[in-house]
């Protein structure tokens, strides 16, 4: 279990320390922030659009952190770094977990900064108040990095590092729309359906979200990320890695 | 390694087995949280519907900008938008009350189907501006604007406003706007009305309002029972309306027997206990003897106390000056 928080420390680590991670929140926040001024060009929406903007940006944000695996995992085999740590008694599917809690707790931190930030601009802003609904939210997007994660992980191990992140993307794109698909077992299960988790119109419209549902949704992200952390465990044993 | 391999197979199964299992509680428990949820268009923008109805939106406000009107030209353009709209975020009020305003001349069948369906959806099942703006182009013949003398393009249908109205008043929580309630009144008369007499409506009304006031008793004598807040005022004011009727042109004309004959059957079912003034039904204060609005005398102008032979409004049950009770005294004057 060391081990595995060993790596989860190092993967968050090199990503925290980048500079560029705090410019992009700095960016996403400025974008947030402006479309208070959008109120003429939106007939007074703009109170809308600012929450859904904050949110869009944080899900995108959460994307991208959790696509960085995909970037991550390869380069390490390429460099020959991975191999060095597969060689010591740590076995793959400690890597593969390290990897994947470390990118997850990346994706908490930078969501987290994305939320705190937009919701102290709205709060600046606006009187309404929305803030445990607005959290709620922000959490269900920070648990839909969890299956996210274990989807990347997946298409890191599986397919050749130029084509991992562009197929991540498609599969997470495509994740949200499976709940259209009304087939047993392969909706949900084989296929994730990341629409669980898109409760976002939520914030705007003041209905509440019971606790048992995100308490529900966390307890599915959690048994998806692990059959596809198996999956992606295997094919990682086979893995002819020099 | 073929023992490890083994295990996270059997891992996986079972984790398999547990999101197949949770996946389709959580979707049933999303739709029952949000219902409208079916309505949201299936255009793969990955669940940002409502960023996504936010830029629609801005660009619907940016195409009108550079419209002089909206005419058959371009409706179905202006539509078709509205339409996008609508299936990218479905409970968005404004777009129902402001949006489809622009095409209510231009296509009103559309519009009041687009109206329809957003009076159905869950989340909107408490907005009472989107039945009454239905209603108001149910209540109403929709004429081309650049052919005002044509046949119109919708026809009035009173009986659908009514509906619409009904609908808008039983969302207000019993205190509805006064514009409301006129609407409604005013189209059940006229969805009611029938012959060709000029005073039709005059009795539709009175008919309506007096069967309301039949519930409201049944029910125990509670206004609350109708849809129709200060229903008493209301019939007197439409007593007064119906007494001193016009045509559609502002001329006077002598009310009908029937209309008559109704009118003082109201007066005396429901105002037995007030002291209205006979020409103008106004009610007159206590010991009045002529109506202070028409000047008319007035035929029983107070109840008066067996007791302290002051005048006072018979509907009390003790004399506002002595305080004895006449409860007795006003059984006999029934009697006599």
């Amino acid at each position: 279990m060391k081990e595995v928080w060993t790596i989860a420390e190092n993967a968050c680590k090199n990503i925290l320390k980048l500079k560029v991670v705090y410019f992009l929140v700095a960016c996403v926040l400025i974008l947030v922030g402006s479309m208070y001024r959008y109120n003429e060009i939106s007939l007074n929406r703009h109170r809308e659009l600012l929450l859904d903007m904050s949110l869009l940006l944080n899900q995108v944000a959460a994307i991208l952190s959790v696509l960085s695996l995909t970037f991550d995992i390869p380069r390490e085999l390429r460099e020959g770094i991975a191999a060095t740590f597969l060689t010591k008694s740590l076995g793959r599917m400690k890597y593969l977990w390290g990897k994947v809690l470390g990118i997850y707790a990346v994706a908490c931190v930078v969501c987290s900064l994305i939320a705190i930030g937009s919701y102290i601009i709205y709060a600046s802003c606006f009187p309404e108040p929305i803030f445990l609904i607005y959290v709620k939210i922000q959490l269900l997007i920070i648990l839909s990095a969890i299956p996210m994660t274990s989807i990347c992980t997946f298409c890191a191990v599986s397919f050749p590092e130029m084509a991992a992140p562009i197929i991540a993307l498609m599969a997470v794109w495509f994740s949200s729309l499976t709940h259209r698909l009304k087939i047993p077992v392969l909706n949900g299960g084989i296929l994730p359906d990341l629409d669980l988790f898109n409760m976002k119109e939520h914030v705007i419209y003041q209905v509440d979200l019971p606790w048992s549902y995100i308490l529900g949704t966390a307890l599915y992200g959690v048994a998806f990320a692990v059959f596809v952390m198996m999956l992606s465990g295997i094919i990682f044993r086979l893995r002819d890695i020099k | 390694m073929k023992k490890e391999i083994i295990v996270s197979l059997i891992i996986m199964i079972a984790a398999l087995v547990a999101a197949a299992a949770l996946a389709p509680v959580l979707q049933a428990k999303q739709r029952e949280i949000n219902p409208d949820k079916d309505k949201l268009s299936s255009a793969p923008v990955g669940g940002m519907h409502k960023v996504v109805a936010d830029w629609e939106w801005m660009g619907f406000i940016n195409y009108l900008g550079n419209l002089q009107t909206v005419d058959e030209s371009n409706v179905k353009e202006v539509t078709a938008r509205l339409e996008r709209l609508v299936r990218l975020d479905p409970k968005f009020e404004r777009l129902y009350l402001d949006g489809l305003s622009f095409i209510q001349h231009a296509d009103p069948k559309k519009t009041v189907d687009m109206l329809d369906s957003a009076c159905r959806l869950d989340y909107l099942r408490n907005n009472w501006k989107i039945p009454f703006f239905t209603g108001f182009i149910y209540s109403r013949n929709t004429y081309d604007i650049k052919d005002q003398n044509g046949p119109p393009l919708m026809s009035a249908d009173h009986a659908k406003a009514a509906e619409y109205f009904r609908m808008a008043l039983e969302r207000t929580n019993g205190a509805p706007e006064n514009h409301l309630v006129s609407s409604y009144i005013r189209e059940v008369a006229k969805a009611e009305a029938t012959g060709t007499a000029p005073d039709r409506e005059y009795l539709a009304r009175l008919q309506f309002l007096r069967r309301e006031w039949a519930q409201s008793q049944q029910a125990g004598g509670m206004e609350q029972a109708s849809l129709i807040p200060d229903l008493k005022d209301r019939l007197r004011t439409a007593m007064q309306d119906a007494l001193h009727p016009h045509d559609i042109y502002g001329r006077d004309f002598d009310p009908s027997p029937e209309l008559r004959e109704l009118a003082d059957k109201i007066r005396q079912e429901v105002f037995y206990d007030e002291n209205l003034c006979s020409k103008c039904l106004h009610p007159a204060k206590p010991g009045s003897k002529f109506c202070t609005i028409c000047g008319e005398k007035l035929n029983n102008p107070t109840f008066t106390c067996p007791h302290c032979s002051a005048a006072v409004e018979g509907r009390y049950m003790f004399c506002p000056h002595c305080g004895k009770p006449f409860a007795d005294t006003r059984k006999d004057d029934k009697a006599k």
